[in-house]
């Protein structure tokens, strides 16, 4: 290896066409060598969630302890098992940004990429990981929106903060914000 | 001198799955191995040349039949 390359890739939106672009670039480019860290905030992260049900945020138990978890969970209320329920994301059930036509646009899409042979978004989170993208997620949006980081399907996903993601990010080569 | 060649069939599959796949068997094989991987994406051949510049591989040779493309690389 000449000299190691570096790019980070920050996922804002849960839109399928955006997360599909994301996966691509950052499995394309980890392909060629390159070493990519992806950043989930907000509505980003939805796409790692594992499904569950409609009320599986009023009655789960979390496995992450009190004193070293990543959020404060004394400080929760009523308001953020709500915005689960509305929010529960996984990687089949993305919307689209645009054509959603009422959850009718992701399955359409997803049927022209099964014809054109391009994978869908879990195949491509899993092919990531196989190729050592670093996921990390964004510790406000872990803390705001209840993301239960031990309910993921990738394994070994970090928690961190905006100093960590300014050091990657200035010593990266690329740097999209999606 | 023996050479023992791997083939990779990536036909039928779409930027970037090919690069994926080149990446997972040229990481499974030893250094000075060569490599025959097939591909008909119109952007195959680009990228593998791409492929090779990037992560100093030796590119043998290119043959192209119609849509599909043959190329054979040393790792």
């Amino acid at each position: 290896m000449p000299d190691q390359k570096s790019a980070t890739i920050m996922l804002f939106s849960t839109d399928l066409d955006k997360v599909l672009t994301a996966f691509m670039i950052a499995t394309g480019f980890a392909a060629m060598g390159v070493n990519v860290t992806m950043w989930f905030t907000i509505w980003g992260a939805n796409c790692l969630k594992k499904r569950r049900g409609l009320f599986h945020s009023w009655f789960r138990s979390s496995k992450l302890q009190k004193g070293e978890s990543f959020r404060r969970l004394e400080s929760d209320t009523v308001f953020q098992n709500m915005v689960e329920m509305m929010n529960r994301g996984g990687a089949r059930h993305l919307p689209m940004s645009r054509l959603n036509l009422f959850g009718l646009g992701p399955v359409i899409f997803n049927y022209i990429l099964k014809r054109k042979n391009i994978p869908t978004v879990e195949e491509f989170i899993y092919s990531a990981e196989q190729l050592g993208i670093q996921f990390t997620i964004c510790q406000a949006c872990t803390d705001a929106l209840a993301l239960d980081t031990d309910d993921l399907i990738v394994k070994n996903a970090d928690v961190k903060g905006v100093s960590q993601y300014m050091k990657d990010s200035m010593d990266a080569h690329y740097n999209i914000f999606i | 001198v023996t050479e023992l060649k791997k083939h990779l069939d990536v036909t039928g599959m779409t930027c970037p799955s090919p690069l994926i796949q080149l990446r997972t068997t040229i990481d499974s094989i030893d250094s000075g191995e060569v490599l025959e991987i097939r591909g008909d994406d119109p952007v195959f051949e680009v990228t593998v040349r791409d492929y090779c510049e990037q992560n100093e591989h030796k590119l043998l040779s290119v043959q192209s039949e119609g849509r599909v493309v043959t190329i054979q690389l040393e790792k």
